[in-house]
């Protein structure tokens, strides 16, 4: 690391061995949590003479536990002559062994410390070099509640909280396998966050979750507030648009995803778990998809692909047709644009990138405003902006339409990240559609497909199974195929292990056999 | 840092490519004026005239506007129909704009000199599109018809368009075709013919086709009803209605046609002497009776039938003989020969409009009258009088 470059870090504590004196150790641990206000030193007085001292951060310890479970057992027994070995406590912790979960003797002071923050109790006693650190961590959680950016209509509505361990038991009862393994790490030299890789032993690829690792394990920061902090660190190509990490709040997306040969990496604070490798069709599909029938759900997932060039393709294509080249708009529609476009002072493509940006603009106030407000904006934006917009003849009503439909359409996406990089590229491709017309318009389609083949997340290719093709697994792109049809995973993903159905399950020709 | 400083590189270098070309061919479409219809013709001197019908788009987006006039026509002359046209621009606000003009009408007169002149023009300038309404105005010029407002559209150049489309042809390919065939070896080019009427409502009326010879010179006119057994000799049409008489009867029968078919089956000996044998086959559909037959009876079905094939095939046989009196194939025959005798045709094609004259043509119709109706004899006659 370069000079200047070192972060500040809490285990930069030098090693000292406590001393067998409890009152030297306690104004020593008290000049390390200096103005900690919510770290509690509780000693206990036993004839007048301090005999115990027990540490926790108050609000990461069950509270109640300590009391019914420790403290009320050792003041009973405050006669007893052994109260200064920790050996008694030990057993007295062993006999309480519901509460306490895990305990450990530790010597070291920095150990102490680092136990204390991450939610353990410390008990020190006269005259000992050694501490007991006591697991009683519990602390105050969000409930489980639906996952707020991916509803469903049918489907499970369990969604993850910012809990890790709640998290952890989320996938786990969804999928009772031993081989189902969750690699616990902690990253961020100050925040200690805590972090899971979760994955299917015998499924996953080594090479990706050795790379995972490796990219994981690289990552030096103060703090990881988000998963969205670990995403930037860990992508193959940080300056494109297009995510290339998926996120979800669903438990049910995860394990769908690690029985594909992916791997989820959860992190302690966040509802929001990553899972990688990601693949462009996988921002395309929505958990309902499978809970659906299948022929619905095909239909709906080309009515998406269609909406996904709309939202991409339309103010470009509305703008080059009606500036340079007319003769493809039919007359009767080419009459109606003409005729709102007549009293229009601007240009078209200026007059369209004008509504896009006060669109972009009462999207972006109505996500950040108290909902009671939020109301108030689409009111004055949508009636006030639009209509009087259009009746004051500064913007033409075609213009108002293919706008609103433009923005309809990009908040048909099931995964958001996906249609903010659509809607980025939506105002360069504007551009060279006012410029070079439909020339610009096809230049920027076909460099934007040269930069999507170009793209792979974790070394997988972002737009596998279609780019390189893969025509067994296109079962499950455009389409969606019934269940029994799809029985193996995905060859991009999987090498071992690939049948997920076997085979003669149709139940059409099930029904014939029975007869 | 270096992605980045590439990145703004390539941007700058794209934006001052964009930019230091200085052309820039957007047009709005409020700085343009829509071409609906054009029509040539030609002037005392010679010259051309050319005249150009635009709609108002603002008379045309207000609801309340509707019943003012929602198009105008401004004229231009040259010598040529280029000239013509830069003439004309000198005249309109806006640079116009001839992709979407559907319908070009030509004069009699210009026709009669020909259309080589403006057809190439046509044919060579990108921005005409090929799927456009050629039709020819019979004694008067297209610059009157021009003129005319239609009622039913708001802008007229629409009536000429659709009237023709309503006749049951497509006049999208009329372009099309005629370039086709006059660039054929074998066959004669014809247009749709359209004329002004004196009727206070409809002032145009389809006419009929107008004939063509090689040198795209307007030859002679067809009734409408001559224009059908054409695009059925062609295998054309659609369907039709033909009215039989009954010899014995005084009234007549009307037989609508549909499902049509064509064969032409063509011969020609040593001495280039051709023999063109025509089948025409349709279904008939019974629509009206004014007669005392009753056509419950299979044997009055058979004579009905009988009569319309032969009427037909004189009929068919008169119009064949007409067109062959000016020579001008536009029946398709050379086309036939060529594809049927390759070889003598390579002989046959230079004198083919004399041939074509001198072929024995040989009709045979084949209608078959499938349905009489819901009744057999003619509810409006007496008992007494219906004849089995």
């Amino acid at each position: 690391m370069a000079k200047g470059e070192n972060i500040h870090r809490n285990d930069a504590l030098p090693e000292q061995q406590l001393n067998p004196s409890l009152y030297q150790n306690e104004a020593y641990l008290k000049e390390i949590f200096q103005n900690c206000s919510d770290v509690v030193f509780r000693p206990l007085h036993i004839e007048g003479r301090m005999h115990v001292l027990i540490i926790y951060v108050n609000g990461l310890v069950d509270t109640k536990g300590l009391e019914e479970m420790l403290l009320q057992p050792i003041l009973t027994a405050w006669h007893n002559p052994e109260l200064d070995k920790l050996s008694y406590f030990k057993e007295l912790i062993a006999q309480q062994a519901l509460a306490i979960r895990q305990t450990a003797l530790v010597n070291d002071i920095s150990q102490i410390v680092k136990g204390v923050l991450n939610g353990q109790i410390a008990l020190l006693t006269e005259g000992e070099t050694e501490a007991l650190l006591g697991n009683m961590c519990e602390y105050e959680k969000r409930p489980i509640g639906e996952p707020g950016t991916e509803s469903v209509v049918r489907g499970p509505r369990e969604g993850f909280t910012e809990s890790i361990s709640t998290n952890i038991t989320l996938i786990r009862r969804r999928m009772r396998s031993s081989k189902l393994k969750f690699e616990m790490t902690t990253v961020g030299e100050m925040s200690q966050t805590g972090m899971s890789i979760a994955y299917i032993e015998g499924i996953v690829k080594p090479g990706i979750l050795q790379e995972v690792r490796k990219r994981i394990n690289g990552i030096k920061t103060d703090a990881i507030l988000d998963s969205g902090y670990i995403e930037e660190f860990i992508e193959d190509t940080p300056h494109s648009p297009f995510p290339l990490v998926q996120n979800t709040e669903r438990p049910d997306v995860v394990v769908a995803s690690l029985l594909e040969g992916r791997i989820a990496i959860m992190v302690d604070g966040t509802p929001f778990v990553l899972i990688v490798p990601m693949t462009i069709w996988s921002a395309i599909h929505a958990a309902e998809d499978y809970y659906e029938h299948f022929i619905y759900t095909s239909g709906i997932r080309l009515l998406r692909f269609i909406l996904l060039s709309v939202s991409f393709l339309l103010p470009s294509l509305y703008v080059a047709t009606s500036t340079f080249h007319p003769q493809l708009i039919p007359e009767a529609l080419l009459l109606t644009i003409a005729a709102a476009r007549e009293n229009v002072p601007f240009p078209t493509v200026v007059e369209t990138l004008l509504m896009e940006v006060i669109f972009e603009a009462l999207r972006e106030a109505g996500i950040r405003l108290p909902k009671p407000v939020g109301s108030a904006v689409s009111m004055v934006g949508g009636l006030v902006l639009g209509e009087s917009a259009v009746r004051a003849g500064i913007v033409s009503a075609p213009t108002v339409i293919v706008v609103a439909f433009t923005g309809i359409a990009s908040f048909s996406l099931p995964r958001y990240n996906l249609g903010l990089a659509f809607r980025l590229l939506r105002f360069p491709l504007l551009l060279l559609a006012g410029s070079l017309g439909i020339y610009g318009v096809g230049f920027g389609v076909i460099a934007l497909i040269i930069h999507l083949v170009n793209l792979t997340s974790f070394g997988v290719p972002y737009l596998a199974p279609v780019a390189p093709n893969l025509s067994s697994n296109m079962k499950d792109i455009f389409i969606r195929m019934p269940r029994w049809t799809m029985n193996k995973r995905p060859a991009f993903l999987v090498d071992e292990n690939m049948v997920r159905t076997p085979a003669g399950q149709d139940p059409a020709q099930n029904k014939e056999s029975r007869k | 840092m270096s992605l980045i400083k590439a990145g703004m590189r390539w941007m700058i270098l794209i934006i001052v490519v964009l930019l230091l070309t200085g052309c820039w061919d957007r047009r709005e479409l409020n700085n343009q004026a829509l071409i609906f219809a054009w029509g040539m013709d030609l002037k005392e001197d010679g010259s051309y005239l050319a005249t150009a019908q635009f709609p108002i788009p603002r008379e045309l987006g207000d609801s309340e506007s509707a019943a003012r006039k929602a198009s105008f026509t401004i004229t231009g002359s040259g010598n040529s129909v280029y000239e013509a046209a830069k003439d004309l621009q000198t005249k309109v606000s806006r640079a116009w704009f001839a992709g979407h003009r559907r319908v070009i009408l030509i004069g009699e007169k210009l026709a009669k000199k020909g259309l080589s002149n403006i057809i190439d023009e046509y044919s060579r300038n990108p921005i005409v599109r090929l799927r456009t309404d050629i039709l020819i105005v019979k004694g008067g010029t297209a610059a009157e018809l021009l003129s005319l407002s239609y009622p039913l559209e708001q802008v007229p150049a629409n009536a000429f368009f659709r009237i023709h489309e309503a006749a049951g042809t497509t006049p999208d390919l009329t372009l099309l075709k005629f370039l086709m065939a006059n660039a054929s070896e074998e066959s004669c080019p014809v247009l749709p013919v359209i004329t002004a009427q004196n009727d206070s409502n409809s002032k145009l009326k389809l006419w009929g086709t107008a004939v063509f010879n090689k040198d795209t010179k307007l030859v002679n006119y067809l009734t409408l009803k001559k224009g059908m057994i054409v695009e059925w000799i062609k295998g054309e049409l659609d369907g039709t209605i033909r009215t039989v008489k009954i010899p014995s009867e005084e009234g007549n029968m009307v037989v609508e046609i549909n499902h049509l078919s064509t064969k032409v089956k063509t011969s020609a000996d040593e001495n280039d002497n051709i023999r063109i044998q025509v089948v025409l086959g349709a279904k008939g559909v019974l629509r009206e009776n004014n007669t005392h037959l009753d056509l419950f009876q299979t044997k009055n079905i058979s004579m009905v039938q009988q009569y319309m094939n032969d009427q037909t095939s004189t009929e068919v046989k008169r119009v064949i003989k007409e067109i062959q009196a000016r020579g001008t194939d536009i029946l398709g025959f050379g086309l036939s020969v060529h594809r049927q005798h390759p070889q003598q045709w390579k002989v046959l094609k230079e004198e083919w409009p004399q041939h074509f004259q001198q072929a024995k043509v040989e009709v045979v119709v084949k209608i078959n009258l499938e349905e009489s109706g819901m009744t057999g004899p003619s509810i409006g006659q007496k008992k007494s009088e219906i004849r089995s």
